[in-house]
């Protein structure tokens, strides 16, 4: 079955909801619910506020890009952000770990030096007593390490 | 005539924007039926058409400090009413209560058309996917032209216009096999 473009205007013409629509629309309007969220235009001259013209500017450039944009900024700025934190808190440990190492290096350092010492006037005081050579040196006291 | 009748519809806009409520229902009253009517003619379902309908008007009340002038409303009306149709289609797809043939017919002014056609019209129509079916609606029941259609439904206009080729053969398809053998008239 066929049909002309003028048969289907016909079929889709436009159709009124009956006289009592305004009145329903108008009482839904006034029910507490639908009044939360009414807000009235304000008088010209407040109209042109600079948050309002930066709206309108968005609304013309198309909201979805710009929100989009913004929200990428935000993401990107978190991450960058956090990477930071992480990479300081990274570095305070790497710093923290390196000066426990130094002391201990330095401790070690000192106990093998002490140690040297000693066996060094032990070594003396055992080789003057086989030449039989009278000590030059005090007595050295056991240490213990 | 119509020239006075824009001129006081400007000057309702103007003075509903400002929070006049009974501007706001004369501006009701002259666009409800290019809303009640996209809506009936997408979802085929009369209670829910003027249920969306009276959302669209009362979003069209919140947002008035946003709109323009009066040709911004009309744009912004049929905007709105054709996403919420989308919306509400896609809700009423999986709960379907009555169909067309259950429901009486909005009143219309009165054409010279066969009432058979046209019935079988709407119910073909209301087997189409849901984007053909808003494209025949802006088309035929607006009377937009493609590139508007693609300015309301974010559709490239090569996109619509391939769209509304297609429905119009599907919709023949369909009325071919719904009443095969009688034929009305080719275009």
């Amino acid at each position: 079955m066929q049909f002309s473009e003028d048969e289907l205007r016909s079929a889709l013409r436009r159709k009124d909801p009956g006289p009592d629509f305004t009145q329903r629309v108008m009482d839904r309007l006034n029910s507490p619910e639908a009044a939360k969220g009414v807000k009235a235009k304000p008088v010209e001259g407040e109209r042109w506020n600079w948050w309002k013209l930066l709206a309108k500017r968005l609304a013309e450039a198309g909201w979805r890009p710009v929100m989009a944009g913004a929200m990428a900024i935000v993401l990107v700025g978190f991450a960058a952000w956090m990477g930071i934190e992480r990479y300081q808190s990274y570095m305070q440990q790497v710093q923290n770990r390196k000066v426990q190492e130094e002391k201990i290096a330095r401790q070690a350092e000192e106990q093998a030096v002490r140690a040297l010492r000693i066996t060094s006037a032990k070594l003396n005081h055992v080789f003057q007593k086989v030449n039989g050579v009278p000590s030059t040196e005090p007595k050295i006291r056991r240490q213990t390490l | 005539m119509k020239a006075d009748q824009q001129e006081h519809l400007r000057w309702a806009f103007e003075r509903a924007s400002h929070g006049d409520s009974s501007a706001f229902a004369e501006l009701v009253r002259d666009r409800q039926a290019m809303v009640f009517s996209i809506c009936w003619h997408y979802l085929q379902d009369r209670t829910l058409a003027e249920d969306v309908a009276q959302e669209v008007f009362l979003e069209l009340y919140q947002r008035l400090s946003t709109l323009e002038s009066c040709e911004h409303v009309t744009y912004w009306l049929r905007r709105v009413t054709v996403n919420r149709c989308i919306d509400h289609g896609r809700r009423k797809r999986n709960r379907r209560e009555s169909g067309i043939e259950d429901v009486a017919e909005p009143a219309a002014e009165a054409v010279h058309a066969d009432p058979l056609l046209s019935r079988k019209l709407q119910q073909a129509l209301e087997l189409l996917p849901e984007k053909q079916r808003m494209v025949v609606i802006l088309r035929y029941q607006e009377g937009l032209d493609l590139a508007e259609i693609g300015d309301l439904m974010n559709m490239p206009l090569n996109t619509v216009k391939s769209t509304l080729h297609r429905t119009l053969e599907d919709l023949r398809k369909k009325m071919t096999r719904k009443l095969g053998g009688i034929r009305y008239a080719i275009f």
